[in-house]
């Protein structure tokens, strides 16, 4: 029996460089994940939206997130410009307990508002971004397969196939699956594609100048597309500033703060 | 000249007749490929502004025709058996598809030709027949395909038309499916107001009560008496591109509609609703009319000639040109439209009139001479010449139609003229061929003296002459009538009125007509001129003083714009305060919380503060953005410069169109002043276009006609006093015409435009036999008053059989489906027999008059009929 253990002690150590160069797809998203953790952010962002009809909107805005130790999120999202939405302000707390507090603030009435939760499955602030896009990978949602190696942009990255685990999970995503190139090096995610729950080709990202967080050990992809394929529509999103981990004050994510508009 | 011609057809008849047989079996071919069209788009011309502009307004808003489904229940549909059907009909119709068989084989077909990645994809899709669950898959290839430059473009066209038969829907608006802005206590909400089917009275009062809380769905989407809602289905494409697609999508709707009746109704109307019931129509009137026409006109001949032969021939002869005139429209990618319909059944009517002139003088000839070719060369020598003048007078009529601005016009006067055109070639070439290989008639005797028709004829002769004052006195009674009915003539049309009232999309259009806000669209576009110019207060508040004006008027039973929706977001914003159910003003006070420290102790203050409207209206159109609402698209461009400001009205008559456009247009320059920029568009504003476009393009036509006919006139009499006369019959019928349609208060439209070129082109050939005959005599010595009753005689009564012979043809559209079409029919057979009737009673007294001063010019030698 020993000597049976021995063997396989030995092949695994045989095996085991060749495995390296494999990880599971499991592993890469545990990575990437670790990687890409943050306990808080502040983001100053400029958003392009370009319609398949015709026309494009531009807007500034200022997002504040920050994760509590029980895993819950706590958002704040500003309107910087145009000129007649600053000050617009959308605050979102999760609660384990029982259903998300959603407030609305518009200044031109001076009135917050509770507003009906946000769904994941929701446009951000009309976006072809979704909420769920915006939000930290859920591994223990999520089954990960590796599907290979490619580049992008001359990006060395992995291709991961990510597929809802569980029935009642798939209902609070719109994606039946999603296609992730990762970034080998910094583990960054460089492109995607998002597909329906009946197989439908929905939507393209694309991530592009990823620099070093200043003050992180993390890289960024600072520049984001998002095309619905369906639609036509485009929505670029680049961030102008960011800070992570750099400690966001806690009185940021309240009514009042909501309401101080700007 | 021509006498070599027929001789090298009698040699060879057979080589002749299998020409134009093999011709007609090609063209035939092609025939089958013409397309029917029955849009409004169809008549005006493909790049005219108003069609340009209707475009743009539908890339812009994002819109599409759409096709209104009613479900009315008596007397309430707040009962959940009827909600529970609005919910599961509007499921049901995002689930329809309208995939053949064809469709799959093709699919089948294109997953052997095509390499990766298509074939693994097209392979998947083929297995276990196409279905809503091939959406995705189909979509897919799509996206690929269309980035795809090296793919066949056939395939792209294949995959672009599946999707858009497996998602021929891209909307469905119903109680189930809409925005719905609500606040309930202390939150706002953008869903539909029924999510679930209430069971309860309580429940079912309660989502009552949630409906008609909502200004916007009242008229809308629900009737004011609550007895019926509407569920509205906007197509994936548009109708004119793919119109064998509507077809297949209103008889899915059609049969889905029936599934669910009983006892409620459930009603389909709107534009592309009608569209298909006027194809159908068209062709259930082509079908039944035609057989019809064939037997009436047979049988007439048959009772002139007596043998079938000579009721054969000639319907031969037109009914390969008609096979020749639809294969040239296919060639030229002509669809078959409303008022080209008209045309096979015209063209039968006078295209055996050669034939009936040619075999007629056979005969006589026959009998003269026994001898098959002699007769034959005979009878052509004699008749080739009057042959094609009169039917260069019946092209001139029709062609002169090609300078209508009216596409739908300009195809029926072209292909008609080419119908003409042709049947003067087969008459000249393949009934002499005919004759050679047929075995000679039996002798005939001559035309009797007596009879009805001839004594009539004698006697209007000599009334005619007798009373020459009276007889121009009367013509000029009827100058005088006419002057005064015309300016009353009503330009106007129907879509849906054209129908008879108990046709299935009559009745469906009325009641929701009475029911909801109106079947019929009209789109008023306010450009600002600028990005964002919506988001102005004295702007919007003047597009929502707009919608009240034109609300006030009757027949507009319902308007929508981006103004409802800040109304409503406005209100709801407020807790529901009516005072707030209005579009922000300039300059808005608000209550400003702060808090201060008063004896130590903070306190909240409220103090009030001034705000821009401007900025509270571009916040609620944020949050509605940010909802996830929707439905706005369809009303604002993205950048929120131009307004889409519907109006829903309950007629189709025309001039009540132009009249509310009119409102529209007035009051939309006074408020919004020059620099806006105000253009319409919709279904209404196209018909208003066409009509608008009828009359001078008609004047012009017409007036090209009679120069043209003129002209011809003067050639064929060489002479220009004779042009004249021989013109004044049918200047009096055309006149006759337009007092008709203004006494029986027909509208004049695309189709019964028509009636004058007909009239005339038809007619003057009655001129032409008359004076030719007339000009023969008097060169021959006989006294102007002998020639007159002997022209009487002979053309007279040529004259009198044939317009009896056209009038009766016409009279089978009376049984049309469609009433600019029966108002034909009627029109052109009264006036036919009033053009033979003008120029037998008219010319006799014009001409003896007319000789009794001055010798007549040199006749035409050639000529006689």
């Amino acid at each position: 029996m020993k000597y049976i253990y021995s063997i396989l002690s030995l092949l695994c150590i045989l095996v085991a460089p060749a495995l390296a160069q494999q990880p599971t797809g499991q592993a890469i998203m545990e990575n990437y994940e670790a990687q890409n953790r943050t306990q808080d952010t502040f983001a100053e962002v400029h958003l392009t939206l370009r319609a398949a009809r015709g026309g494009t909107r531009e807007r500034d805005l200022t997002m504040w997130t920050r994760t509590l130790a029980d895993d819950t999120r706590q958002q704040l999202i500003r309107f910087d410009a145009p000129a007649d939405v600053r000050g617009t302000g959308f605050l979102s707390l999760e609660n384990t307990d029982r259903e998300d507090d959603n407030w609305l603030y518009l200044p031109a009435l001076r009135k917050t508002r509770r507003i009906a939760g946000t769904d994941k499955r929701d446009r951000f602030a009309g976006t072809d971004f979704f909420y769920e896009d915006l939000t930290p990978e859920k591994l223990e949602d999520f089954t990960y397969a590796l599907q290979g190696e490619d580049t992008v942009e001359g990006t060395a990255v992995w291709v991961v196939e990510a597929v809802p685990v569980l029935a009642d999970r798939i209902a609070e995503t719109a994606y039946g699956k999603r296609e992730l190139w990762i970034s080998k090096d910094h583990a960054v995610l460089l492109q995607a594609k998002f597909y329906d729950h009946g197989g439908g080709y929905m939507k393209r990202l694309e991530a592009r100048d990823v620099r070093q967080v200043p003050g992180t050990a993390m890289w960024w992809a600072y520049t984001v597309t998002m095309e619905d394929m369906q639609e036509g529509s485009q929505t670029e999103l680049v961030f102008n500033t960011l800070e992570i981990d750099q400690g966001v004050p806690e009185d940021v994510f309240s009514q009042r703060y909501l309401k101080r508009g700007q | 000249m021509p006498t070599r011609f027929y001789q090298v057809i009698l040699a060879y008849p057979k080589t002749v007749i299998a020409v134009i047989l093999a011709v007609t079996l090609l063209l035939g071919w092609q025939a089958t490929k013409v397309e029917f069209n029955s849009s409004i788009e169809a008549i005006l011309p493909e790049d005219h502004p108003a069609l340009l502009q209707d475009h743009e307004v539908k890339q812009v808003f994002d819109s599409r025709e759409m096709i209104l489904i009613g479900i009315l229940n008596d007397p309430s549909i707040f009962h959940s058996r009827t909600l529970q059907k609005v919910a599961d009909l509007t499921e049901a119709i995002w689930q329809v598809t309208i995939t053949t068989e064809e469709d799959e084989q093709a699919l089948v077909a294109w997953s052997q030709k095509l390499g990766a990645p298509y074939q693994e994809q097209l392979v998947a899709l083929s297995e276990d027949g196409l279905s809503p669950q091939d959406r995705a898959g189909v979509n897919n290839v799509w996206i690929e395909a269309r980035d795809d430059a090296t793919l066949d473009p056939a395939f792209l066209e294949f995959i672009e038309e599946l999707r858009l038969k497996l998602s021929p829907i891209s909307d469905v608006l119903s109680l189930a499916q809409v925005d719905n802005i609500t606040a309930t206590a202390d939150e706002l909400r953008i869903d539909p107001p029924m999510s679930v089917v209430p069971a309860s009275e309580d429940a079912l009062e309660a989502f009552a009560a949630t409906v008609y809380e909502n200004e916007m769905f009242i008229d809308g989407l629900v009737a004011r008496d609550r007895s019926g809602t509407l569920i509205l289905v906007e197509l994936s494409f548009y109708y004119d591109n793919y119109i064998d697609l509507a077809h297949r999508l209103f008889q899915t709707l059609e049969g889905l509609a029936e599934s669910y009746r009983g006892p409620e109704e459930v009603l389909l109307a709107g534009v592309p609703m009608v569209n298909v019931y006027t194809s159908n129509y068209m062709m259930g009137d082509l079908q039944r009319l035609m057989p019809l026409v064939v037997l009436l006109v047979m049988l007439v001949m048959w009772a002139f000639f007596r043998t079938v032969k000579g009721a054969l021939i000639p319907m031969v002869v037109v009914l390969v040109a008609l096979v020749w005139t639809l294969g040239f429209m296919a060639l030229f990618g002509r669809p078959i439209t409303l008022v080209v319909s008209a045309m096979p059944i015209i063209l039968i009517a006078i295209g055996v009139a050669d034939g009936i002139h040619l075999i007629t003088e056979y005969q006589v000839l026959w009998t003269e001479y026994r001898d098959q070719d002699q007769a034959i060369l005979g009878t052509m020598h004699a008749m080739h010449r009057p042959i094609i003048y009169t039917s260069l007078t019946d092209m001139a009529g029709f062609g002169s139609l090609a300078i209508s601005s009216i596409a739908s016009i300009r195809d029926f006067g072209v292909f008609t003229s080419v119908g003409v055109l042709a049947a003067l070639v087969f008459s000249l070439t393949f009934i002499p061929a005919v004759l050679k290989l047929m075995k000679p008639p039996p002798p005939r005797a001559h035309v009797s003296q007596t009879g009805p028709f001839a004594s009539l004829l004698k006697w209007l002769g000599e009334q005619a002459l007798l009373h020459r004052r009276g007889v121009v006195a009367g013509a000029f009674l009827i100058v005088v009538f006419a002057a005064i009915l015309l300016p009353r003539i009503e330009v106007g049309s129907r879509m849906v009125g054209m129908f008879h009232e108990d046709s299935e999309i009559v009745q469906a259009s009325n009641m929701i007509n009475a029911k909801f806000g109106g079947t019929e669209v009209l789109n008023i576009v306010l450009d600002t001129g600028a990005p964002d110019g919506l988001k102005d207060p004295q702007r919007l508040s003047k597009i929502a003083a707009l919608q009240d004006t034109l609300e006030a008027q009757p027949l507009v039973g319902y308007t929508s714009s981006l103004a409802d929706y800040i109304k409503r977001i406005n209100l709801v914003m407020h807790e529901a305060d009516t005072s707030y159910n209005r579009i922000p003003a300039e300059i808005e006070q608000v209550l400003e919380s702060d808090w201060e420290t008063v004896d130590g102790e903070e306190i909240e203050v409220l103090r009030p503060v001034p705000v821009h409207g401007r900025d509270v209206i571009a916040q609620y159109l944020l949050l509605y953005e940010n909802a996830g609402g929707n439905d706005v698209e369809k009303l604002a461009d993205y950048d929120y410069q131009k307004a889409n400001i519907i109006a829903q009205i309950r007629t189709d008559h025309t001039p009540h169109l132009t009249q509310i456009r009119q409102i529209a247009q007035d009051y939309a320059y006074r408020a919004f002043g020059p620099e806006a920029k105000v253009t319409f568009a919709g279904c209404s504003n196209l018909c208003i276009v066409a009509d608008e476009l009828i009359i001078p393009s008609q004047l012009k036509s017409l007036g090209l006609a009679l120069v043209v006919v003129f002209v011809l006139l003067i050639l064929i009499f060489r002479s220009f006093r004779y042009g004249v006369i021989g013109l004044l019959p049918l200047a009096l019928t055309v006149l006759v015409v337009f007092g008709l349609l203004s006494l029986f208060g027909v509208y004049l439209d695309a189709i019964t435009a028509l009636i004058a070129s007909i009239v005339l082109g038809i007619g003057i050939d009655y001129s032409i036999h008359f004076v030719s005959r007339y000009q023969r005599l008097r060169q021959d010595g006989t006294e102007p008053q002998a020639a007159v009753l002997e022209t009487m005689h002979t053309s007279g009564r040529a004259i009198l059989f044939n317009s009896l012979a056209v009038a009766l043809g016409f009279l089978v559209l009376l049984f049309s489906s469609f009433w600019p079409v029966i108002h034909i029919g009627w029109m052109v057979a009264i006036n036919m027999v009033l053009a033979a009737l003008f120029t037998l009673v008219l010319l006799p007294a014009v001409l003896h008059a007319d000789t009794r001063r001055k010798r007549p010019s040199p006749p035409n030698a050639d000529f006689a009929s």
